[in-house]
């Protein structure tokens, strides 16, 4: 059975205002088998969110195969990428945008009201996904209202509201409370054991990491997956990381 | 209960105390345990990783030369029930222990394999410290998805609350410790590039 999200030799650039090239994400190879849950452990500017956002489609890789449910993401038409996407991958940003006025249960249905659901229904399940991250009490609330750690929870129910197979989380330890973070952790600890869902978790926080069952860190671009010692011989670095000049 | 242990140094008694050493903290940890209620070996290991976290990688093995050297300062005793040696606490076990927790608490010298390995690197062998420092990763990999699921969901016990700051204890020292790996990787790869 092939994997459920695999990377292969994934490597993405952005362009930076100096006119350099920076390497974001540098030959990044993983699989995921469904049901399967890993840690991605990163400091600032190591390449998670966008492993995150090139495994949710978010983004396109430069180069490198990135396979979702057996299929070369790459190689489909826009329509049928848009479609996986939308039914297989819930996102959990770490900064999201809402109107400060705007009702936590409204914002958690809105994707969903783009895929033809009613409104009542959409209703129905963004409270179904309110009450599996413990935030059911939260649903009426406003969103300018709500604690990070609140607003984390909020955040991964709008992910799983489609339910989705594969849950991508970024930076869910936001939260300077220490309770808040335990129970956040709880949640994803939760989900880590949950078959019908493959987890990946990115953060700079150990505790997060530890959620999951799979370890794996991201410097430089570069993903290091346990289990994988390296031989004698690595390859010498020839500006495998780190900027470029693009002249 | 056994006979009170014989001091030595004349008439002047010494106070109860875990003894020094490498394994102090380990002995102090597994005495407390025994205080909390009387347990073998195995179950001694358990409850010693369920405390401290999986970081400290505890077995049953590494039990019982800290029982014996308990059993040697006289702050437990065991007690044959079948095939399984359970060890209880003596009443000078229980001083011991709040010397201990009084007391100081040491300072360790940091020492680590990989930092002695690293400050010895053959001159210009940037491969070399580059495939150390993959190895430590490695390592720190592993201790990251040792199983941690005898944490407790909230910490609304005291129990709970030290098996908590324990793990997190542990947690700072990974994150460090991996924090660190990416720092020292992108200098030796710098250092390259500019002596290219």
């Amino acid at each position: 059975m092939p994997p459920l999200l695999s990377f292969e030799n994934v490597t993405k650039h952005y362009r930076e205002p100096g006119g350099q090239t920076l390497r974001v994400l540098d030959r990044v190879s993983f699989e995921l088998e469904a049901g399967d849950s890993a840690g991605v452990f990163g400091l600032r500017r190591s390449g998670k969110t966008t492993l995150l956002r090139v495994a949710a489609g978010i983004e396109r890789a430069d180069s490198g195969t990135v396979r979702l449910d057996g299929h070369d993401v790459a190689t489909m038409s826009e329509a049928a990428h848009a479609r996986l996407l939308r039914d297989k991958i819930g996102l959990a940003p770490v900064g999201w945008h809402a109107t400060r006025g705007q009702r936590v249960v409204d914002f958690v249905s809105l994707p969903l009201l783009s895929n033809d659901t009613s409104f009542h229904d959409a209703n129905v399940i963004a409270r179904h996904a309110l009450e599996r991250v413990g935030a059911t009490s939260r649903a009426d609330a406003r969103v300018a209202e709500l604690s990070p750690g609140e607003r984390t929870r909020v955040s991964i129910a709008r992910a799983l509201a489609r339910g989705p197979v594969v849950l991508l989380v970024d930076e869910p330890s936001v939260t300077p409370s220490p309770g808040e973070r335990d129970e956040i952790h709880s949640l994803l600890r939760s989900f880590a054991h949950d078959p019908g869902l493959t987890v990946v978790v990115a953060s700079e926080d150990i505790a997060a990491i530890r959620t999951a069952r799979r370890a794996m860190t991201i410097s430089d671009g570069q993903l290091r997956v346990s289990g994988q010692r390296p031989g004698r011989l690595i390859p010498f670095p020839d500006g495998r990381s780190g900027t470029e000049q693009t002249s | 209960m056994g006979a009170p242990q014989r001091q030595r140094g004349g008439a002047r008694a010494k106070r109860p105390d875990i003894g020094k050493g490498s394994a102090r903290a380990l002995r102090g940890v597994v005495l407390a345990l025994i205080c909390e209620h009387s347990g073998h070996g195995y179950d001694l290991a358990a409850r010693c990783n369920h405390r401290l976290g999986p970081a400290w990688q505890v077995t049953a093995k590494d039990m019982y030369p800290v029982l014996n050297q308990l059993l040697g300062l006289g702050l437990v005793r065991r007690e044959e029930r079948g095939r399984t040696v359970v060890f209880h606490a003596e009443p000078a076990a229980f001083e011991a222990l709040g010397n201990w927790h009084d007391g100081k608490v040491r300072k360790e010298p940091l020492r680590s394999d990989i930092r002695a390995r690293l400050a010895t690197v053959a001159e210009g062998d940037v491969d070399g410290a580059l495939h150390m420092l993959e190895e430590y990763e490695s390592l720190l990999l592993d201790l990251l998805e040792a199983a941690d699921d005898a944490l407790p969901p909230s910490v609304a016990t005291w129990g709970a609350l030290l098996v908590r700051v324990n793990h997190t204890g542990t947690d700072a020292y990974l994150h460090a410790e991996l924090a660190w790996v990416a720092d020292t990787r992108r200098r030796f790869l710098e250092f390259a590039r500019a002596a290219r």
